[in-house]
């Protein structure tokens, strides 16, 4: 039995021994592990990224090799597939299956052999992973921060946990499948259909509410992993190696199990026999007669001319019926479509909350996860259309047929093509369904079509040919699949490893973002030039394809591929060619002009360097004394028709210093500009890294005036690889004072940044904000050298039919010629950080007492306008009320398009992402529903006074006096507006992306009264820490110190507070436990782990209820790298009881220590679930625990009697 | 002549030398190429049929260049395969009508007309909305010859069609091959001496890659007429008689074994045999004619 086995095993790796694909798998997947590797180390200049785990994490260090070897395996699927599928199918699709089984061999052993084999050579390709991630640990590239300890236990468990278990799982499913059908085919539905499922999970895992199904689904395990170690800090990530546990040991539990029951069905189904055809054999017994009978004699035929286009018709008609009629193409189209309607079910959710259904929408949504399944549908295809006479071994007959190759080779084209703009239109269909499923019926069908047909179509075109190139260069249809695994790998990495010009991307084009604002604006046609430049090397690969078709008998000869083209082609084909490849030249001649001639072409690798010349050369300027701005008068004419923008400054300096100032530096725009002063200077100026250094003949004196005319004029019709979307726009140009106007002094946040790259040309680590306690940079606000206090007054003009908007009061508006001009003014100083934006905008204008509310927006866009209106009125009321006055006279909300999604405070201005709010979809009537135009809009308005109104200065916690502050007041607002209960999903959400956002941290987490520019600290933890504060202090104490906060610190003029100033205003307030709370949450980092683990509940006679509880408390804290450390503690937490419809009968703070807590309290009315911290107060890891439900002591115990 | 075949040799990239030298006039009608397995017969039939091309040599039917005017040849080409496949779930007649179009016959009514006419002849008309794959052997192979020849060909290339099929659906075979019109130059590959002696008008040898002879089976029996001669021995005395003389076959009958032998000169203890078309064939294949 063993020897069968062995032999049987013995067999199948020989076959792989000798086969060229095996080498060809093992040196890919050894040479992306190394390249990946590489990449994350930061040997690679230019290339950022991280492959699931933190940017922190070593390289090498356990977690990072499972996230290399779990994702490299989600691509070996289709490698997986084929080796099983071989391995089962092999002797019948060679049939000799016959022979094989006619020798005493038993069934059983033979699989099992079979099976063992298979999987030893699949652990043996993906032994290449560990291998390669080893080999550049060892190369001298990757950075020394960046590598750890290699373990041997390291390398191999993920092999043992990830790898091994997969290649079991799928192995086994695809060898039940084989085992039933006897054909490759359906296998390769199965991984179809197995990746779907991978793709589905990720898309249930965005709602935070789905994390069970989401990762239970996954059968790569991969979400699984990435859900179980979500909140891993980088501490964990560099030293844990991933246990069964959580999320991922419940989803190999159940996976593993379907693998043994697929694998144990395999065994004991399987028959010897090919599954033939149903339909009863024909009969050809005696009744024939020996001769026909005598036919009428028939018409001669005329072959001389031959029309071919009716029979490639007819191929063509043939081939598409032979590609769609089977069962497997009808089970991978539903499970597509399944796929959009579950991807559907997630269209533009922002907090769990829907957006319409817009058609972009759907479309991003449906259309983009589609793509990647359309990606297999034509690799699978493809390989059976052209492989397909030859696999069932017609081709002898149809290959002698006077049929050109042209025909056949067209046939076979055009049937992928139509095969594609079939599951196009499904997409369209499904699309509309899904939109009709909302209730939402403006299906924008013309959106549909340029976007399926003229956007995607060409892609999936080029797909085609490079597919049927491959399929014809390497003569094997299995190769041929690997090789497009790989390009779609090279496609997904490319750019990540530093590989970035669109013009050797294959099939790279800037996609035309569509937005209901602009459009397809300009973007459509330079999407166009790049589509065309494609399409022609497409034609170029289908012309050599044609060439090298494959007719005829000879299978192994590469002869042909040695025989010059030329020989081969006619002479209009030789035509065609020539015509092909001098398109693409021209095309990409004219796109290198435009890219690297008219504009100058800049990798990442290149600004990564002219930041570092920056910091080297211009270093010396910092902490020198700046010329302040005191006042701005703009004049600025958008031209949206043109993409140009034509500015002109007047600007008052003063010297506010007290010191002189000889020289000063400049930071300008890529654009023409002028500057001159009204002093005399000498101007040196430094075009590469776009500075200027100004040397004034007599140097400035403290308190001296003087005046800059800037001159600039902008044009972004120029095509830019990556960055075509840039500020100036058909309908909706957006761009603030920075974009094009200079910036003076020296700049610190254009130094080079990023930790690693930083290291990797030896540059000291930089602080992402100045030290707290760096008196100089008190004397700046938060926008650093460039924040000063100006008068701002602007006259602004666009074209006729759009209005331009600037912060300020309208003066005046006027029209000349056709043009339209509006004079804005500023009745007071604001920061030196203002926005332009023109657009074709109805409006919306209502009142709250004397203050303008006005809502710019696009029409059709007017779903949630009076959310805003009600949220800008009820926040008005708030921080009023709670703050402090209002400084302005207007509050305008300005839409622009979604190219960019977020909304951004200028004084009394908001300009407002199309994509973030106006097309949400609240449905008020949903439990779980987020009002988020409603909130976003409160926070915009709070920035009005955080930090508008009170400054930080720019050192660590400036951010979070702006933006924590802000959250905090647009939760009041919400709160008031939408109730408590409301808030807990709302912190849910902030709770998990904080604990997620520490996970990637690429330095060190802060305490967040020191965070510097971390997101995930001054919004998320923000939110949950001041909502705690507040929550524990009261609401009137917590306003009542916000606002004398206020009162000590809003100022215009340095030095500016910091957020210890903040602190101590609120310690001020608090009792000596509330201190302790907020040193906890503020200076350090602390995380909670609050549980009940019972609740019983017992009738007491008098009508009442007992509810008895055991709450269990820990608390950790942690270091900056996110090492933990349990200590002991006493703190008063909620306690919470909820009765029916999850309404709180009891909500109070007791005093819990860490450990187990013991409590009784009795309600009145019927308890149904009990717990601590129930609304989340509390950084907790685990958010979803806090709450239970009760158990009923005293029925559980009559039952109990009864028995 | 209708086929000329001149100096065509064939090696593989394997090594094996399949076609060596290869001349052959072949005129209309039927022609026989018989040799035994692996010969180099299907090499032969294919790079006739334009599947694969010679290294060396040139062919000409009547005046077209097989090697360049490959698509004008498929068009007079039917061509039969030793062995085929189909594609799963097609009927018979679906399938005719798919190859009767790929080879250009572009008129729905002229296509139908001769589905059902070639279907009818080859007996499948009972069957011909069945799908092929469930064909027997015999069925299927009908199938292949109405497929060759329903596009009027004047060359016809029939590769072993008779390998595997029970004496009667033969019989059938043979039928319908000699309905083929005298002007059709039709060749067919087999290994089967009495194929060519029912059928063919010309026949050739061949054997390891080359040409024995090509001659007619009333020409080869002359030849061989009194060159075959035969005794009756024990079993084991075969093997000297097998050093001894050139053996041209052995077999058994009624418990004793009959050798026959060839020789120019009658041998001692034999007598003279009846000469056969297959002795004949033995003959060239064993080089006992030189």
């Amino acid at each position: 039995m063993i020897t069968a086995i062995l032999a049987n095993i013995a067999f199948e790796l020989k076959i792989r021994y000798r086969s060229m694909s095996s080498y060809i798998y093992f040196v890919m997947f050894f040479a992306l592990a190394l390249l990946m590797t590489l990449a994350a180390g930061g040997a690679i200049p230019g290339a950022m990224i991280n492959f699931g785990t933190g940017a922190r994490v070593f390289v090498n260090s356990p977690m990072s090799i499972t996230f290399y070897v779990a994702l490299l395996t989600a691509f070996n699927l289709f490698i997986i597939a084929p080796v099983f599928g071989q391995a089962i199918c092999k002797d019948f699709i060679n049939n000799i299956d016959q022979i094989i089984f006619s020798t005493p061999l038993k069934v059983k052993h033979f699989l099992i052999g079979r099976f063992l084999g298979a999987l030893l050579f699949m652990l043996f390709v993906l032994s290449s992973i560990p291998l390669g991630v080893f080999v550049a640990s060892k190369l001298p590239f990757v950075l020394p921060s960046m590598l750890g300890v290699n373990t041997l236990p390291g390398y191999l468990l993920p092999l043992l946990t990830v790898a091994l278990p997969n290649i079991f799982i799928f192995g086994s499913i695809f060898f039940f499948i084989g085992s039933r059908t006897k054909k490759m085919a359906p296998i390769y539905i199965t991984a179809t259909l197995l990746f779907l499922l991978w793709s589905s999970s990720g898309q249930l895992l965005k709602d935070i509410d789905n994390k069970w199904l989401g990762t239970l689904m996954d059968p790569l395990g991969l979400s699984a992993i990435s859900e179980t170690i979500r909140y891993w800090t980088v501490f964990q990530q560099n030293q844990q190696i991933i246990s069964f546990e959580s999320y991922f040991l419940w989803n190999r539990v159940l996976w593993m199990s379907i693998g043994f029951v697929a694998l144990i069905a395999a065994l004991f189904s399987f028959s010897k026999t090919a599954k033939k055809a149903k339909t009863r054999r024909a009969d050809s017994s005696g009744t024939v007669p020996l001769q026909a009978r005598a036919l009428s004699p028939l018409v001669n035929l005329d072959l001389k001319k031959i029309k071919w286009v009716p029979v490639l018709l007819k191929q063509l008609s043939f081939e598409f019926f032979q590609t769609v009629k089977s069962i497997y193409f009808l089970v991978i189209v539903l499970a597509g479509v399944g796929y959009m309607f579950i991807t559907g079910t997630q269209v533009g959710k922002i907090f769990g909350t829907n957006a319409y259904p817009v058609t972009y929408n759907v479309l991003d949504f449906v259309g983009g996860t589609f793509s990647l399944f359309l990606l297999i549908v034509i690799t699978l295809y493809t390989g059976e259309t052209v492989w397909r006479d030859r696999d069932l071994k017609i081709n002898q007959i149809i290959d002698a047929l006077p049929t050109p190759n042209g025909v056949i080779f067209a046939a076979k084209f055009i049937n992928m093509v139509l095969v594609t703009v079939l599951l196009l239109t499904a997409v369209l269909f499904s699309g509309i369904a899904i939109q009709l499923a909302y209730g939402y019926t403006n299906f924008e069908l013309s959106q549909y079509l340029v976007r399926l047909y003229l956007v995607e179509l060409p892609s999936y075109l080029n797909l085609i040919a490079l597919t049927f190139f491959f399929q014809v260069v390497f003569k094997n249809k299995y190769l041929a699949h690997g090789m497009i695994v790989i390009y779609y790998l090279f496609d997904i990495f490319a750019e990540a490893l530093g590989l970035e010009h669109y013009l050797y991307l294959f099939n790279k084009k800037p996609f035309p973002m569509y937005s209901d604002m602009n459009g397809f604006g300009h973007l459509f046609k330079i999407f166009h030039l790049y589509n065309f430049y494609w399409l022609f090397l497409s034609g170029v690969l289908i012309i050599i394809s044609y060439g090298l078709w494959h007719r005829g008998t000879e299978s192994t000869s590469f002869k042909k591929m040695r025989t010059p083209l030329r020989t081969i082609l006619t002479p209009r084909l030789k035509t065609a060619l020539a015509l092909s490849i001098l398109g693409f030249l021209v095309l990409g001649s004219y796109l290198f002009y435009q890219n690297n001639v008219i504009n100058e072409y800049i990798s990442r690798k290149e600004t990564e360097t002219r930041s570092y010349d920056y910091e080297k050369q211009y270093k010396i300027f910092d902490k020198r004394p700046v010329a302040q701005l005191t006042s701005v008068f703009a004049n600025v004419d958008i031209f949206p028709e043109q993409l140009k923008v034509r500015g002109k400054l007047k600007i008052k300096f003063k010297n506010t210093t007290q010191q002189e100032i000889k020289e000063v530096l400049i930071s300008v725009p890529n654009a023409d500009w002028s500057l001159t002063f009204s002093i005399p200077t000498t101007e040196k100026r430094d075009d590469r890294l776009k500075v200027v250094v100004y040397t004034f003949a007599q140097p400035i004196q403290p308190n001296q005036e003087f005046e800059g005319d800037y001159a600039v004029t902008v044009d972004e019709s120029t095509i830019k690889n990556g960055t075509n979307i840039r500020k100036i726009h058909y309908n909706g140009t957006f761009f603030n004072n920075f974009d094009y106007f200079p910036s003076f002094g020296y700049q610190s946040s254009s130094e080079l940044g990023e930790r690693k790259a930083r290291e990797k040309r030896g540059l000291p680590p930089k602080l992402r904000k100045p030290a707290i306690d760096d008196k100089d940079q008190w004397q700046n606000s938060l926008l650093g050298v460039n924040g000063y206090w100006i008068d701002f007054e602007t006259v602004v003009s666009t074209t006729a039919d759009q209005i331009a908007i600037a912060p300020g009061y309208l003066q005046k508006e006027w029209a000349e010629g056709n043009r339209r001009y509006f004079h804005y003014k500023m009745d007071q100083k604001i920061i030196n950080f203002y926005a332009f934006l023109s657009g074709r905008y109805e409006v919306l204008r209502d009142k709250w007492n004397d203050v303008n509310i006005e809502i710019y927006y696009h029409k059709g866009h007017e779903y949630n306008l009076q959310r805003m209106v009600n949220s800008t009125k009820k926040s008005l009321d708030y921080f009023t009320k709670h703050f402090g006055p209002y400084q302005h006279k207007q509050y305008r909300i300005i839409e622009f398009p979604r190219y960019e999604t977020f909304a951004q405070s200028f004084p009394n201005t908001i300009p407002f992402s199309e994509g973030i709010g106006f097309i949400a979809k609240v449905d008020d009537s949903k439990e779980d529903d987020i009002d988020y135009p409603f909130y976003i809009t409160a926070h915009e308005l709070a920035h009005q006074w955080w930090p508008h109104q009170m400054m930080g200065a720019n050192v660590q916690g400036a951010d979070m006096l702006s933006e924590s502050l802000s959250q905090y007041s647009a939760l009041m607002v919400m709160e008031h507006e939408y109730g408590r209960e409301k808030m807990k999903k709302f912190l849910q959400y902030e709770l998990d992306r904080y604990l997620f956002g520490r996970s990637q941290e690429t330095e060190y987490e802060n305490p967040l009264y020191l965070a510097e520019s971390q997101q995930y600290l001054h919004y998320r933890k923000g939110s949950v820490v001041l909502y705690s504060i507040k929550d524990y202090l009261g609401e009137d104490t917590f306003n009542g110190a916000l606002k004398e906060t206020l009162g000590k610190y809003a100022r215009m003029a340095p030095p500016y507070m910091t957020s210890i100033d903040f602190l101590n205003v609120i310690k001020s307030k608090a009792t000596d436990d509330q201190k302790a709370l907020v040193t906890d949450l503020m200076e350090k980092i602390v995380i909670f782990e609050n549980r009940p683990l019972t609740a019983q509940v017992t009738k007491l006679p008098d009508g009442t209820f007992k509810v008895s509880m055991n709450i269990s408390s820990e608390k950790v804290y942690s270091d900056k790298e996110g090492k933990e450390e349990k200590r002991e503690f006493s703190q008063t937490m909620d306690v919470g009881i909820l009765g029916k419809d999850e309404k709180y009968i009891y909500l109070k703070k007791h005093t819990i220590k860490s450990g187990e807590n013991k409590f009784e309290i009795v309600v009145k009315e019927e308890p149904f679930k009990a717990g601590v911290d129930p609304l989340n107060v509390l950084i907790d890891r685990n958010s979803k625990d806090n709450v239970m439900n009760v158990s009923h002591e005293s029925s559980t115990a009559k039952e109990t009697a009864l028995q | 002549m209708s086929l000329t075949i001149e100096n065509v040799s064939k090696t593989y990239d394997n090594g094996v030398r399949a076609l060596q030298n290869i001349h052959l006039q072949i005129p209309k009608g039927m022609f026989g190429l018989l040799g035994p397995n692996g010969a180099g017969k299907s090499s032969l039939m294919r790079t006739i049929a334009t599947l694969q091309a010679p290294d060396t040599g040139s062919i000409h039917f009547q005046n077209l260049d097989a090697l360049t005017q490959e698509e004008d040849l498929r068009k007079v080409l039917g061509y039969l395969p030793q062995e085929f496949g189909v594609y799963p779930k097609i009927s018979a007649t679906d399938l005719l009508d798919y190859i009767a179009t790929l080879k250009g016959i572009t008129d729905p009514q002229q296509r139908k007309e001769r589905v059902l006419h070639f279907l009818e002849l080859t007996n499948l008309s009972q069957h011909k909305n069945k799908s092929v794959n469930t064909y027997s052997g015999g069925m299927k192979q009908r199938f292949g010859i109405a497929q060759a020849l329903i596009a009027q060909p004047q060359l016809l290339i029939v590769d072993e069609p008779t390998a595997g099929l029970d004496p009667e659906e033969r019989l059938r075979f043979y039928n319908i091959l000699s309905e083929i019109g005298s002007d059709v130059t039709v060749i067919l590959s087999t290994h089967i001496v009495s194929d060519v002696a029912d059928l063919c008008q010309n026949f050739a040898i061949i054997n390891n890659g080359k040409v024995l002879v090509q001659t007619t089976p009333e020409k080869a029996l002359k030849d061989i007429e009194g060159k075959v001669w035969s005794r009756i021995v024990e079993k084991q005395s075969v093997p000297a008689i097998e050093t001894q003389y050139q053996v041209i076959n052995s077999r058994f009958s009624a418990g004793k074994i009959i050798v026959k032998v060839y020789s120019t000169v009658a041998p001692e203890n034999f007598d003279r045999a009846e000469a056969s078309l297959e002795d004949y064939y033995f003959a060239h294949i064993k080089g006992f004619v030189k």
